[in-house]
């Protein structure tokens, strides 16, 4: 009785009790709170001294006078009096202390935002604890019952409503009874005790402990599920109960049965508030709060010791003498016990470290938006463990037992401290082992030597805090860990957001190769008693199974690997023992290795090496052969065919697991990963037959082709030498749509541009046509040479790409290996008139900007943009065929040509350079999403896109060594966006600031992109993450995604299909390869082979470029039939009213009784157009 | 009272298409030239017509009015040069980068670049052609009647020509480039000599000039410089190499320097969350 009413007091008043314990360590709490205070203190002399090393004695010790004496703000000799006037001695004091214990003041301030934003309502904790209160009253008007058989208390229930949820396997006869006993005690635990809880977008479980009395378990009931039947019982009586007395005391709930953390063993009752009429109910739907019910064991009832993870506590009949390890079960059994103690541990932590509940949060957080939890689906690692380890680890957990993190920690310290620790000390292969002894400060030690499984060590309660973690999820938690780090040592960038707002968790960007895997049955026939009592569950088993057999398989090529189960609710209903639903499919995602992943030999041992030989062939079979290096060395190896588009990680994981796994089992592998590269068109090539549509090979190629014609020029006989001739097309940095292939004269980037300099000279005339005029006469003399003297052929062309220069001409030269490059002249005199005449243009200086930028992007920006991304394209092995990809994809919207191709070169680098909060992708449909997943997020009004072009971002860190951007360099480069945007807030002319090291404008590349295409930009890529997250990746969603929305144009001109498919170097879709024959030679006039439709297109821009947006295929060739569409809308400013001007620029017609107004005349030009177009003209379709 | 036939002195004439149900609209009047040419025989035989149809070349013309107005014979017509041009204004790129009297071209060419959009100049070749054609266009005006419209239909040749012509006849513009160099190369003797004999800067000097400097524009530099990073970086470079940490004063006013410095950051730094929070950033999910 004494008893019950002891818990009574301590469940009801749960918050005063907290309150007294906080009177009582009061002086302990003081004390600590100086210790505090001394930390920063040490800390902020460390810094100081090493400022100012160097100083002599006395000048130190009154600077630290300074500092200390300033918070009161007494001092007067200080020569910041005139500022305190202003500022309080405060906000120095706050000022100071957020720039040293925190990464900036900024990222202090967005902390303390943020918890403010994830704080719970008060109204809603104020609601959820009535209702526990009254919860907890219902619970204690349980009546007991005693000694019941096993058949006794089965015939208890009503098996209709509520079954007793005994685990696997399901007791038949036992010599021992059942029995309810009010609990021995009644608590919160979790978060919601700790006040670490956070709001979430669907609500939070409350976690309530029931602790079953002690007078009910023998000492031996932690073998073989003894305890955990009891609990069964103890559990279905509890909820039998509960039903009619919550209906009988107005808290109308649902109870359903739910596994916690995914673990079988450990059935809860799940309580959810029903919304009613009755307004006598206390109902808490709306907080949307749930309560677990977690029946758990009184502290300390099992001998600790025999529950050791290495101990088998399940005993089954078996033919081997020694029974496995059950350390699952153990585990299970040793938490049961100690939910209301951890989380004493941990309340006695956050009492003793101010920090320490702010930086749960933050924690709970990063992981959340990973995709961490405690449940075993979700890596096991969440809330709990983290708080955990951050206990253990301010008690020391160094190497020697030093202390890694310090009680006077800001959240944030104290929140990078555990990241760093996660991320540099290896939990796998070493251990840390803590006690959570309460009151004793015992040192937590790490141990290099560890078991090969991620653990963290209680030696208190001999548990494993990471039991529910595999190889694999602690892997990617280490990976996170890493990467959050890098960002966290930023110091140029505020990685603010990457780090804790945005989530990173959806599985095709984190991972380069997403596979689904449904398990046949009779797999289930594999998992016998013994691999029951090892991994508990089918589903540990399996996961196990397919890491093993993959990580032996893939070896260095992979550098992840993840297996969860697909995602089924949980939940059941308490007249189930057990999920009706199980799920029998697996998401396995792989993340590569660059350097490794396509090798196409997977080497073994030696041959000399007979053991390993011998097991490098059972693993492989028939596959295994040996061979002879070049080096003389002669070993196993196994050699893989790449099949078309089929990433070799695929061939060997389907090997692999239809070897060892289950014989058919790739026919339930799928994956869209080749979905992706099959929409790439396949070059026609002679190779064509083994090559792959992501492949380099023909853009190297071109680059020969060019050296080759470099050469030549160079050494041609000029009257002013040639000093450089620098690539400046997309073609020659691996980043055009189509794979350059020889004689291809129908594809749009058939001519490569290149920018020809010659020798310095000073007599090139001071007058822009002059000059032009003069680089014509040289390309003439060229243009003579190469006809006459080589094999190469050239002509020369007006060009027209500067706005109001008319006198430029390029030099068009075909080589004989089939390529085309179109040469242009810069001077040394070129820029400086160009910005004269900036200088000069008065009222249309804007105007002349554009000129002067048009010039800069095909003079100048271009050969370092192609330097840049060459670079880069080699680094980034699977830059290239994306970056393809996204053009593909912009041209089936019909946008790819309204941007420039450097400008969606820049956007597809981001993931690469820049790809927080996931990582570097290293497949193409990774790195396609992504770059769509960024576009959808960026919001270009308020938010620049810097780009930081270093191969690598984690690099040396040697500040020498890299050319990473300064932080005064980003700063220049961010002022430059402020103040675009101080005069276009809304973005109106410049929508996309997109910089780098090449570029600080920032809009060198986007300048002349129209806000309508920059918003259809957006909404198109929305539109796309949208449908993935909705509908998954599938043929149909893919094929979605690649459809133009003509609809939303005002009209859409069919136009003739021309089959430009061969001539652009495009293998026909569904042909035979070796019936095409590839092309060998230059038709006689080139211009035939050119796209019309590009020159209708063209001509409608200019006509009526200035109330029109006209969107069309820039490839005809690619895709279905050769069909190609030009849509348009209207510039809404085209269609008002307006008073008669002769400078209106559109076609218009009076308004009808109306004097002296126009309005434009779509009718006329629409019928205009159809004209235009003559018989390239199919159809118009105008949408009403 | 339907379409009005004449706004602020144009006259508007409805024009036919052929295949289209809806009309196509002209505004025309009397082209008026500034005093300067008034003596000119030009005066009151040009038409200035506004909102001219795609295509519109003197071939079309003619044939319009061979329909519309027989003996009005056409000498010449110029057209806007923006017609055919995605920008709204012409931009002379000689006249900005040089003061040389380059103007070679006649003034047709100067006349065809001030014209807006859409717009044409056709001239008769007397007046009395002038008269027939604007009367008889006024008469169609007034009754409001649509003419048919010559329209000389395209097909995808014309395209191909239009690639074709890109190409360009490597002995026509070498020709053409030479004669360009000349008549520059003349310009600018022209312009040295008056240089030479005549430039004296602000404070009085006569100034030397050397071979190479041409024009006025390129001695005076009339440029402005691009600021870029590089600019700032060797700036940067140029520091002094005297003690600043001697004084007490010196740490003293560094100390100063850093706190105000740390300060104003905080402030910045406040005000950029504040600016945050209002636009609701720091929502996690």
């Amino acid at each position: 009785m004494g008893k019950r009413k002891a818990a009574q007091v301590k469940f009801a008043s749960e918050v005063q009790e907290r309150q007294i314990e906080v009177e009582d360590e009061e002086r302990e709490e003081s004390q600590y709170g100086n210790e505090a205070q001394d930390r920063r203190d040490e800390n902020h002399e460390d810094e100081e001294e090493q400022l100012e090393n160097g100083f002599d004695e006395e000048d130190e010790e009154e600077d630290d006078e300074d500092s200390t004496s300033g918070t009161g703000g007494s001092s007067t000799q200080r020569p910041t009096k005139k500022q305190k006037k202003q500022l309080t001695a405060q906000d120095i004091q706050v000022a100071r202390e957020t720039a040293e214990l925190f990464k900036s003041n900024i990222f202090k301030l967005q902390i303390d935002e943020l918890m403010k934003e994830l704080r719970i309502k008060e109204s809603h904790i104020h609601k959820i604890e009535k209702a526990l209160h009254r919860l907890h009253d219902l619970i204690s008007k349980i009546p007991p019952i005693q000694k019941l058989t096993l058949q006794q208390a089965e015939g208890h229930f009503n098996s209709k409503k509520v079954v007793i949820p005994f685990p696997d396997p399901k007791p038949t006869k036992l010599n021992y009874t059942f029995s309810y006993l009010q609990p021995e005690d009644v608590s919160l635990v979790g978060s919601f005790g700790l006040k670490t809880g956070i709001s979430q977008p669907h609500g939070s479980t409350i976690d309530v402990a029931i602790t079953m009395p002690r007078e009910l378990f023998q000492p031996k009931d932690y073998l073989n599920y003894r305890a955990l039947y009891k609990r069964a019982f103890y559990m279905a009586y509890l909820a039998d109960h509960l039903i009619p007395l919550s209906k009988k005391n107005n808290l109308p709930i649902k109870i359903s049965h739910h596994f916690l953390n995914d673990d079988i063993l450990c059935p809860v009752l799940r309580l959810e508030s029903i919304s009613t009429d009755n307004p006598e109910d206390l109902t808490f739907h709306k907080t949307k709060f749930s309560i677990n019910l977690i029946i758990s064991f009184p502290f300390g009832i099992f001998d600790n010791k025999k529950l050791l993870p290495d101990k088998n506590c399940i005993r089954v009949q078996a033919d081997t003498e020694e029974l496995p390890p059950t350390p699952l079960y153990n585990a299970t059994i040793l938490s049961m016990t100690s939910f209301d103690y951890y989380l004493k541990y941990l309340y006695t932590t956050k009492k003793s470290t101010e920090a320490f509940k702010d930086a749960c949060i933050l924690g709970r957080l990063w992981l959340k938006q990973r995709g961490f939890g405690s449940s075993i689906n979700e890596g096991g690692f969440g809330h709990f463990e983290f708080a955990i380890l951050m206990s253990a680890l301010l008690n020391g957990g160094g190497l020697n037992g030093n202390k890694i993190l310090l009680h006077g920690f800001s959240s944030y310290q104290l929140f990078k401290g555990v990241i760093k620790y996660l991320a540099t000390m290896d939990l796998s292969s070493g251990y840390l082992s803590f006690s959570s002894l309460i009151g004793e400060n015992i040192t937590s030690k790490y141990d290099s030597a560890g078991f090969n499984v991620p653990t963290i060590f209680d030696k208190n309660i001999k548990l494993n805090i990471l039991w529910k973690m595999t190889q694999s999820t602690y892997q990617n938690l280490q990976d996170q860990a890493q990467e959050s780090l890098h960002l966290l040592n930023d110091v140029v960038k505020d990685r603010f957001d990457s780090i804790l707002l945005q989530n990173s968790n959806f599985d095709h960007m984190k991972y380069d190769i997403v596979l689904n895997l449904s398990i046949p049955t009779d797999l289930q026939d594999s998992f016998g008693p013994l691999e029951k009592i090892s991994f508990i569950s089918f589903d540990n088993f399996v996961k196990n199974k397919i890491y093993v057999i993959l990580k032996r398989a893939l070896g260095e090529r992979i550098t992840s690997l993840v297996i969860k189960s697909e995602k089924v609710s949980n939940l059941f209903p308490i007249s189930k023992r057990k999920p009706t639903n199980s799920s029998n499919n697996y998401i396995i995602g792989v993340k590569l290795n660059p350097e490794e992943c396509d090798k196409l030999v997977t080497r073994g041992p030696n041959n000399d090496e007979q053991e390993l030989g011998l097991k490098f062939r059972a693993f492989w079979g028939s596959k295994a052969s040996l061979r002879r290096f070049k080096v003389g060395t002669i070993q196993h190896c196994v050699v893989w065919t790449p099949k078309d588009n089929e990433p070799l990680v695929l061939s060997i994981v389907k090997f692999a697991l239809d070897l060892h796994l289950h014989p058919e089992i790739s026919q339930h592998l799928t994956t869209e990963i080749t979905s992706f590269t099959d929409k790439l068109p396949l070059p026609l090539l002679p190779s064509s037959s083994n090559q792959v549509s992501a492949s380099t090979t023909s853009f190297t190629s071109l680059r020969t082709s060019f050296e080759n014609m470099n050469k030549i020029i160079t050494n041609l006989n000029l009257p002013l030498g040639v000093k450089s001739i620098s690539a400046a097309s997309t073609g020659l940095r691996f980043s055009s749509l189509l794979q350059p292939v020889p004689f291809a004269v129908s594809n749009p980037d058939f001519w490569n541009d290149v920018v020809l300099t010659f020798e310095t000279s000073t007599r090139w005339p001071d007058e822009i046509s002059a000059l032009e005029k003069t680089k014509t006469a040289f390309l003439l003399k060229i243009n003579e040479l190469l006809n006459n003297d080589t094999t190469y052929k050239s002509f020369i062309t007006k060009d027209d790409s500067i706005p109001f220069n008319e006198n430029i001409t390029l030099l068009n030269v075909l080589t004989p290996e089939g390529y085309g490059f179109r040469i242009r002249v810069l001077t040394e005199r070129d820029e400086v008139l160009y910005l004269r005449a900036v200088a000069n243009s008065e009222k249309q200086k804007a105007l002349m900007q554009d000129v002067y930028l048009k010039f800069n992007q095909k003079y100048i920006g271009a050969v370092k943009h192609t330097r840049t991304v060459t670079q880069l394209a080699h680094h980034f092995q699977f830059y290239s065929s994306t970056v393809r990809l996204f053009k593909l994809w912009l041209d089936s919207q019909l946008l790819l040509q309204h941007f420039t191709d450097e400008l969606i070169e820049l956007i597809a680098l981001k993931p690469f350079v820049d790809p927080a909060p996931y990582s570097v992708p290293h497949s193409l449909e990774n790195g396609f999403l992504q770059i769509l997943n960024f576009l959808a997020n960026w919001n270009w009004k308020e938010e620049s896109l810097i780009l930081d072009l270093v191969k690598s971002s984690v690099t040396t860190e040697d500040e020498k060594l890299n050319d990473k951007l300064t932080v005064q360099a980003y700063r220049i480069i961010e002022q430059n966006f402020e103040k675009i945007r101080s005069t276009d807030p809304s973005g109106i002319k410049t929508q996309f600031f997109v910089a780098s090291k090449d570029d600080p404008s920032g809009i060198l590349w986007s300048n002349q992109l129209a806000l309508p295409i920059s918003s259809r930009l957006t909404a198109l890529t929305r539109a796309a993450i949208q449908l993935i997250k909705k509908d998954g990746l599938s043929d149909s969603t893919i094929d979605l995604i690649f459809t133009p929305a003509l609809k939303d144009y005002d009209f859409a001109i069919n136009v003739k299909s021309v089959n430009l498919t061969s001539s652009s170097g495009i293998l026909p879709p569904n042909t035979f390869k070796n019936l095409i024959t590839p092309l060998t030679s230059f038709p006689n006039d080139i211009s035939t082979k050119y796209d019309l439709i590009q020159a209708y297109v063209d001509e409608l821009n200019k006509k009526y470029g200035n109330s029109i947006i006209f969107s069309s295929k820039k490839f005809t060739g690619v895709g279905e039939g050769d069909s190609n569409v030009v849509a348009g809308i209207f510039v809404p400013m085209a269609l008002n009213k307006k008073k008669f001007r002769v400078n209106i620029g559109v076609n218009s017609k009076p308004v009808e009784d109306s004097s002296g107004e126009l309005v434009i005349n779509k009718e006329a030009i629409y019928n205009q157009m159809t004209l235009l177009g003559g018989d390239l003209v199919q159809s118009i379709k105008i949408r009403k | 009272m339907g379409v009005a036939s004449e706004i602020k002195g144009f006259y508007v004439l409805p024009l036919e298409f052929p295949e289209s149900k809806t009309f196509h609209y002209i505004y025309f009047k009397k082209h008026e030239t500034k005093s300067s040419e008034s003596t000119n025989s030009n005066q009151n035989t040009s038409l200035f017509v506004y909102n001219l149809p795609i295509n519109t070349s003197i071939t079309s013309l003619k044939k319009f009015f061979q329909d519309v107005s027989i003996g009005a014979t056409i000498s010449s017509f110029i057209p806007s040069k923006l017609t055919d041009y995605p920008e709204d204004v012409w931009l002379d790129l000689t006249s900005l980068t040089s003061d040389l009297e380059l103007n070679n071209s006649n003034s047709e060419e100067s006349e065809s670049q001030k014209l807006p959009k859409n717009c044409g100049i056709i001239k008769f070749i007397d007046k009395s052609s002038f008269q027939l054609a604007f009367n008889s266009l006024k008469k169609l005006s007034a009754q409001s009647k649509p003419t048919k419209w010559a329209f000389e239909t395209i097909d995808s040749t014309y395209y191909l020509k239009k690639y074709q012509n890109q190409i360009l006849n490597s002995e026509e513009i070498s020709t053409q480039v030479s004669q360009a160099l000349i008549d520059f190369d003349k310009a600018e003797q022209d312009s040295i000599n008056q240089i030479h004999s005549n430039l004296v800067d602000e404070d009085g000097f006569t100034m030397v000039v050397g071979s190479h400097r041409k024009t006025k524009a390129g001695i005076l530099g009339k440029q402005r410089l691009a600021a870029t990073v590089e600019l700032n970086k060797a700036q940067g470079k140029l520091k002094k190499k005297e003690r600043e940490d001697f004084y007490r004063f010196q740490l003293r006013e560094r100390k100063k320097e850093e706190m105000n410095q740390l300060l104003l950051k905080f402030k910045e730094d406040q005000e950029k969350v504040r600016l945050m929070r209002e636009k609701k950033r720091f929502r996690p999910y």
